[in-house]
C-alpha cells in the first residue's frame, strides 16, 4: 500500500501497535463474554490510555515532520484528519485481535460480531487519538531548525 | 520589470529584540536575487516572512499584486502549497517517502494530478531519473538538494525561496546547483529569491541585498565575490 505523504514521519512502534491491539483485542472479548461493569470499566479506561500515550508519543517524535509538511502546503485538517485515520488503521488492528480472541476463547465468528468488533475498536481508537491529532494539527509550519544535521 | 516580491516589513523576535527592522526589498520576476548577510542578521526571518511561514508585525508582504502579510492560517497554506517553492539548507526531505514521492508532495497534498511530461523533464533536467524509488537516506547531501530543488520548482510557483541552499555542499557541488539555478531563472523565468552567508554564493545571483542587524545596509548589481565581500560589515 503506498501511504500518502500525510502520513511521513516517524512511524509508530511496532511493539506501541502491538500493545494497542492487544488491548483492544482485550477490551472487544471481555465485551463479548459479557464481563461486569466493574471490570469493563477499569478496563475502557487503560485501554484508551494505551492508545492514547502511543499516539502521543508518535504525534511528539513527528513535530518536525508536520512541520515540513505544513510548510509544502499540508492543511490544519490534513494533518488531523491524517493522525485520525491512522488511529482507525490500529483500532482495525484491535478489532481483529478481538475476533481471533473471541473464536478462540469462545469459539463464535459472526458477521455480526465483525461489525461490532470494528466499531468498538475504531471509534475506540479515535476518540483517544483525539487530543494528539489536535495537538499535531496546531504544530505550526516552519522549516527545519536552524543548525540540526 | 514586474515585481514578485515586494517586502516592507519589521518583526520583533523572542525577548523583544527587533530581528527585522524596517526591510524593504523587491525581488524581481525572472532574476536570481541573493540576500547576504551574517548569521543573526534576519536571512531566514525575512523568507519566513516572504514565504508565508510567519507575519511580520509591522509592513506588508506582497506575493506578485496579493497582499500576503494579512491573510490566515487556511490562505496561506493554499499559497505556500501553491505558489511559493522552498528549498533549505539541511534535513528538507522526508526520510519515509521515496525520491519520487517527495518530489510529488506538492501535487499529492493538493489532490491534483501531476503533469507527467513537466515532472518527467525536471527529473531529467535534475538529472535524478536513475533515483526515483530510493529513500533520501542513501543520497549524497548534493544529489538530496537536488531533489530539493525539483521539488520547489514542480509547482511552476511564483517565487521559490532558497534558504542557504549550498551550506552543506563543497564548492564545486554549489557552483553546479548555482548554475543550475541559473539556467532555470535564464530558461524559464522563475524568480528566485537565495539567501546565504557566503559572498561567493551570493556573486552568482543577478542582485545581491546586504543584511545586517535586521537593515538592508547595500546593494549590489552585477555582483563579484569581491564587490559582495566589500559590501558587507
Amino acid at each position: 500500500m503506498r501511504a500518502h505523504p500525510v502520513h511521513a514521519g516517524y512511524r509508530m512502534t511496532a511493539a506501541a501497535l502491538v500493545c494497542c491491539a492487544l488491548m483492544i483485542g482485550a477490551f472487544i472479548l471481555m465485551i463479548v463474554a459479557h464481563a461486569a461493569a466493574y471490570w469493563l470499566l477499569p478496563m475502557f479506561a487503560v485501554t484508551e490510555f494505551v492508545v492514547y500515550k502511543a499516539f502521543a508519543v508518535t504525534v511528539r517524535r513527528r513535530r518536525r515532520d508536520v512541520a515540513l509538511l505544513r510548510c509544502f502546503g499540508a492543511s490544519r485538517s490534513q494533518v488531523f484528519n491524517g493522525v485520525l485515520t491512522e488511529a482507525a488503521w490500529v483500532g482495525m488492528a484491535g478489532a481483529a485481535v478481538g475476533l481471533l480472541s473471541v473464536f478462540v476463547f469462545l469459539d463464535r465468528l459472526t458477521f455480526d460480531l465483525g461489525v461490532f468488533a470494528a466499531l468498538v475498536g475504531g471509534s475506540g481508537a479515535v476518540l483517544a487519538a483525539l487530543v494528539p491529532a489536535v495537538r499535531a494539527s496546531r504544530i505550526p509550519p516552519s522549516g527545519p531548525p536552524v543548525g540540526m544535521v | 520589470m514586474s515585481v514578485a516580491v515586494g517586502v516592507a516589513a519589521s518583526v520583533r523576535g523572542l525577548e523583544h529584540a527587533q530581528v527585522l527592522r524596517g526591510v524593504d526589498l523587491d525581488v524581481p520576476a525572472g532574476r536570481l536575487t541573493a540576500v547576504v548577510g551574517g548569521p543573526g542578521a534576519g536571512k531566514t526571518t525575512l523568507l519566513n516572512c516572504v514565504g508565508g511561514l510567519m507575519r511580520p508585525d509591522r509592513g506588508s508582504v506582497h506575493l506578485g499584486a496579493d497582499r500576503i502579510s494579512c491573510l490566515g492560517d487556511a490562505a496561506l497554506t493554499r499559497l505556500r502549497r501553491d505558489r511559493i517553492g522552498f528549498v533549505f539548507a539541511t534535513c528538507s526531505l522526508f526520510p519515509t517517502l521515496s525520491v519520487g514521492q517527495n518530489i510529488l508532495i506538492g501535487p499529492e497534498l493538493a489532490g491534483a494530478r501531476p503533469e507527467r511530461q513537466w515532472f518527467d523533464k525536471v527529473v531529467e533536467l535534475l538529472g535524478l531519473a536513475p533515483l526515483l524509488q530510493v529513500r533520501p537516506a542513501v543520497l549524497t547531501p548534493e544529489q538530496r538538494q537536488r531533489v530539493a530543488c525539483a521539488r520547489a520548482f514542480l509547482n511552476k510557483p511564483d517565487v521559490v525561496l532558497a534558504d542557504e541552499p549550498t551550506s552543506e555542499l563543497d564548492r564545486t557541488e554549489a557552483a553546479a546547483l548555482l548554475g543550475f539555478l541559473r539556467m532555470w531563472v535564464r530558461k524559464l523565468g522563475q524568480s528566485v529569491l537565495l539567501a546565504t552567508r557566503d559572498p561567493f554564493v551570493a556573486a552568482h545571483a543577478d542582485q545581491v541585498y546586504v543584511l545586517s542587524g535586521g537593515r538592508i545596509v547595500d546593494e549590489v548589481t552585477r555582483p563579484t565575490v569581491e564587490s559582495v565581500r566589500a559590501a558587507m560589515p
